[in-house]
């Protein structure tokens, strides 16, 4: 299995990845609920495919960890090296932030 | 109902995927689908996915495909350029010697051009491919891939296109070297590179179409709207007034009527003749940073036969079209794609995300 070390390891799916890794930041969720929180928080509505298709490489790195089914729904909740991969993201995207707003300050 | 029929489909699109990945994902997928009301879009998003998955055994047909398109297009471009050179110095000859008819021979070879030139490419491709096989086989062997993989690389280019030397044409034996080294060059990397991902370029493709039947459909609706307003306006004015006897004589025209007024083959044969600058300007950030040079670049190549061959209508009509489809490749709002994770959070586009086709997105970074 192919290692990853960050989220842009993710190619296409890095983003949602990212969407995924913040929804489950304050508590385990299941995929219906991940959607809601998603377009509550970003506006973004994704859809099953690419939903599942970013879930499916978060759980092949180990950033999330299912959890017991209840019914038809199985919830997932963030690792301890999901924790830190969003860590860094964050890190860097707060960065970059403060240098962009710099620069529109001066402009 | 019609979410009843959009919520079978979607289901349907589920069995798609490859049965482990279906096994462990399906019920919660199908639990998602019955707690939504799904449309076409998420038929849409779980088909593509279900390629997603499957990319192992798609991809390599679509790398296929899109190594032999690429290399077409760049034969093409080369010996376009080339040919165009050798006819105008022929043709300045024969009207030298036999007058001004040696022009309608010129034509002619610019309409045969693009044909010829890729004639039997695709068979050409796949038997090349056939008989190189054995060669591939062998020169997959470890030692020789890891150890000496530019000598792999000479040496599957060379059986690529021995069949093409054999029994092709000129233009065939320029593709298929070309497409020999572009295989070898994937097969037999020198460092380890990155995996591409299919799924954006099939996406990327279908944007494309897109466009171009949007740009189509609204070239028509204009065009009849402007004919129409015309027909109704300004034509029972001129032919009141061309019964007068003081009209000169040019109000005395009989309305055309428009026809078909934008020919998809006109389109296709444009888009031919532009693909060299579409293949050039696309894939970089030269659109992003001079998207008004690529404007006039692309318009400039669309407009060609139009300009040079056709009929008045489609000289002015075809204009229209080139404008509509240069703003919608080339937009001069858009912004270089940054890495997808440096964007934090981002709406879609209003213009339904089709600027997004080149890797170019209208983003709006929400706070």
């Amino acid at each position: 299995m192919k290692k990853h070390d960050s989220l842009q390891d993710l190619g296409r799916f890095s983003e949602p990845a990212l969407l995924i890794l913040i929804s489950l930041a304050d508590s385990p969720k299941h995929g219906y609920a991940m959607t809601q929180d998603i377009e509550r928080i970003s506006g973004q509505k994704l859809g099953p495919g690419t939903l599942y298709g970013a879930i499916t490489r978060l759980e092949d790195a180990k950033w999330i960890e299912p959890l017991p089914a209840e019914d038809r729904r199985r919830p997932y909740k963030l690792t301890s090296a999901g924790t830190r991969v969003l860590k860094a993201r964050l890190e860097t995207m707060r960065a970059m932030t403060k240098a962009a707003q710099a620069r529109l300050a001066d402009a | 109902m019609a979410s009843g029929l959009w919520r079978r489909l979607a289901k349907a699109a589920v069995r798609l995927y490859p049965a482990a990945w279906r096994e462990r994902y399906g019920e919660e997928i199908d639990g998602l689908l019955d707690a939504t009301a799904p449309g076409p879009g998420v038929v849409i998003d779980l088909s593509l996915g279900a390629i997603r998955e499957r990319s192992s055994v798609l991809g390599v047909l679509v790398w296929f495909v899109a190594v032999l398109l690429r290399a077409i297009l760049l034969t093409m471009l080369t010996t376009g350029v080339l040919a165009v050179l050798f006819m105008v110095i022929e043709v300045s000859i024969l009207s030298a010697r036999h007058g001004v008819y040696a022009y309608d021979w010129l034509s002619r070879r610019i309409f045969d051009a693009p044909y010829a030139m890729t004639a039997g490419m695709p068979m050409y491709f796949f038997l090349s491919l056939q008989f190189s096989l054995p060669v591939l086989l062998l020169l997959l062997w470890p030692p020789i891939r890891r150890r000496h993989p530019v000598l792999a690389r000479i040496a599957f280019t060379a059986a690529f296109s021995g069949f093409a030397f054999w029994l092709g044409r000129w233009n065939q034996q320029a593709a298929m070297l070309l497409c020999g080294w572009l295989i070898a060059v994937k097969v037999f990397p020198t460092a380890p590179a990155a995996p591409t991902d299919f799924g954006g370029s099939i996406r990327r493709i279908v944007a494309f179409f897109v466009v171009i039947a949007s740009v189509y459909v609204r070239a028509t609706l204009i065009i009849w709207a402007g004919w129409l307003a015309f027909f109704g306006l300004v034509w029972p004015v001129l032919r009141a007034l061309s019964d007068q006897p003081w009209a000169p004589r040019i109000w005395s025209f009989s309305l055309p009527w428009p026809g078909f007024p934008v020919d998809l083959l006109v389109i296709c044969f444009s888009l031919l003749m532009s693909a060299p600058v579409l293949l050039l300007t696309l894939p970089t950030r030269f659109s992003a940073r001079f998207p008004r040079t690529s404007r006039v670049l692309f318009l400039s190549a669309f407009l060609v036969i139009p300009v040079a061959f056709l009929d008045l209508d489609q000289k002015l009509v075809m204009p229209l079209v080139g404008w509509l489809l240069a703003r919608r490749l080339f937009p001069s709002a858009a912004i270089a794609a940054p890495p997808a994770s440096a964007v934090p959070v981002t709406t879609p586009a209003r213009d339904g995300g089709t600027s997004s086709i080149l890797g170019l997105r209208r983003s709006t970074v929400t706070s």
